[in-house]
């Protein structure tokens, strides 16, 4: 029990950082980003270009590739969202999911179908007591809760975060009040970028690359910015934390491969009966 | 007039939605100082005139300047930045952050570098806002109608404006708390900052201004001291519906 429990903040805590990432892209440009799985892939196959084709260690490939997925989304805002910035949320969904589809086969098209892993040692779990903690789960746990506190700081104690949570709550006060949306935008993408190719290393080095792997990952993302309130972004971290330790917690009356039927049934109970999430308090808007 | 004592000049200003004019060539001028209210009914253009000279609508065709420079090219902050500061009519705080965000907000990307600092604002700005001293660590969102139009003006005074523009500041109030915030009105243009504002409540407005301006159908009908309109029955009787 206490091993799943753990297994289950690990999930989680890879499930936060795209569900935050989803969730500052929401409350900045109201619509969700249905791209954020591609993003995810391509983040795990740039690091892993610099990691596995040019040979360098795995902290600095991630720091590039994170850099460098946060120029692709800021370039595809720039393509693809920023012609379409006045339209309904509904027309920008449906340009995310082909910007998803078309990244997928960018991706398809150069690294080919075959899994692939990073190049890191193998080593022994460690071990306390019963618990059984692997090295994969530790850099989890560390890479992510460091991301988690500056993305916090940076949201409730800089000048940028205001500039996000005011943009966030009224555009139109935000540009009275002289804070450009439009640079607004970039930032919020190059953090969302930033954080989503943390999130790909960490999902290859759980599991491995494939261009299939932020896929996989979509709906558990969406679900966990959902259950925590998807306009309030540090409480999509607290609902990708849920939503792990229940999909693990579910393995004890399910078979393990059952898991998405959970995120499944969280996401569609919670649309019914709170759909502004779990941890969110109803967003003031009057 | 020279350049000097010019606040705000709107100069045959055309303007509307969608190419479809609503105001139709407008013209008036805000003297440094001055307090100037635009009354008219319901319909007149007055929100759209308040959005044109604030600039968050472009123009159709005529000039608008600020402090003897033209502006009419320019957008809402880069307006605000220029010492015009603008308070909507409605969702005019940030709801989901508190008080002092709001002000805090109100000063930070507005303010000339090397000018008075946030706190040196804050201040001052606290003391023709006693009121909201005590409000602010609340959420805006949590405040009543009353506090939040003073907490959007407060935060409109911080960065020290040299004009300040109020969209229907009564809009929603009880009577009582709109005899209050023009209470808070007068003592802000005793501060010496130059007032336009819009109001459909033309005793409250007219009362708190120099000069009125009557608005019918996008048109300017009557540019008076605000006394006079106040005093004539007809005027009042024709274009503002007795009230």
């Amino acid at each position: 029990m206490p091993q799943l429990l753990l297994n289950g903040v690990v999930t989680g805590l890879l499930l936060s950082l795209p569900a935050l990432a989803l969730s500052l892209s929401f409350g900045v440009l109201r619509f969700a980003n249905y791209a954020i799985g591609s993003y995810l892939t391509c983040g795990a196959y740039l690091v892993y270009l610099f990691n596995v084709m040019f040979g360098w260690p795995l902290w600095l490939a991630a720091t590039f590739g994170a850099f460098a997925l946060a120029a692709l989304v800021v370039a595809v805002d720039w393509l693809a969202y920023r012609p379409l910035r006045n339209r309904s949320g509904v027309t920008l969904l449906v340009a995310s999911m082909g910007v998803a589809i078309a990244l997928e086969n960018v991706v398809r098209l150069f690294a080919g179908n075959s899994p692939r892993s990073f190049d890191v040692p193998v080593a022994r779990p460690l071990r306390f007591g019963d618990l059984r903690l692997n090295y994969e789960q530790l850099t989890i746990l560390i890479t992510v809760l460091a991301a988690l506190a500056v993305v916090w700081i940076v949201f409730r104690l800089t000048r940028l975060g205001r500039a996000m949570r005011a943009v966030a709550d009224n555009p139109d006060l935000a540009a009275v009040r002289g804070i450009s949306r439009g640079r607004v935008v970039v930032s919020v993408w190059i953090i969302c970028g930033v954080l989503t190719a943390l999130a790909g290393v960490l999902v290859g080095l759980d599991t491995n690359i494939e261009p299939q792997m932020g896929w996989n990952y979509l709906l558990p993302v969406f679900t966990a910015a959902i259950l925590g309130g998807i306009a309030s972004p540090m409480a999509a971290v607290a609902g990708a934390l849920t939503l792990g330790i229940a999909e693990e917690l579910a393995t004890l009356v399910m078979p393990p491969h059952y898991r998405m039927i959970v995120a499944f049934l969280i996401m569609a109970t919670l649309l019914l009966v709170r759909p502004w999430g779990l941890f969110g308090t109803r967003w003031v808007t009057r | 007039m020279s350049a000097d004592d010019t606040g705000l000049v709107l100069h045959d200003v055309h303007a509307g939605y969608g190419g479809q004019p609503i105001l139709h060539g407008v013209s008036l001028s805000v003297r440094k100082g001055e307090r100037k209210v635009v009354i008219g009914p319901n319909g007149s253009g007055k929100s759209t005139l308040m959005k044109t000279a604030v600039g968050l609508l472009r123009p159709l065709s005529g000039q608008i300047l600020l402090n003897g420079r033209d502006v009419t090219a320019l957008g809402a902050s880069e307006r605000a930045r220029r010492g015009l500061t603008y308070v909507p009519q409605e969702a005019n705080v940030f709801r989901n952050m508190s008080v002092l965000e709001n002000l805090r907000i109100g000063h930070e990307f507005i303010a000339p570098r090397g000018g008075p600092s946030f706190e040196q604002r804050l201040a001052e700005v606290l003391a023709l806002f006693p009121e909201i001293r005590p409000k602010l660590g609340t959420m805006a969102g949590h405040l009543s109608g009353g506090q939040r139009q003073m907490v959007a003006m407060a935060a409109a005074l911080m960065p020290g404006p040299t004009v300040l523009a109020l969209d229907e500041p009564s809009a929603g109030l009880s009577p009582r708390n709109a005899e209050m915030l023009f209470g808070i009105i007068h003592r802000i243009a005793d501060s010496g900052v130059t007032l336009l504002l819009i109001e459909q409540n033309t005793r409250l407005g007219l009362g708190a201004a120099d000069n009125g301006v009557v608005l019918v159908a996008g048109q300017v009908r009557l540019a008076a001291p605000a006394a006079d309109i106040l005093a004539d029955e007809d005027i009042r009787r024709l274009y503002l519906g007795g009230t």
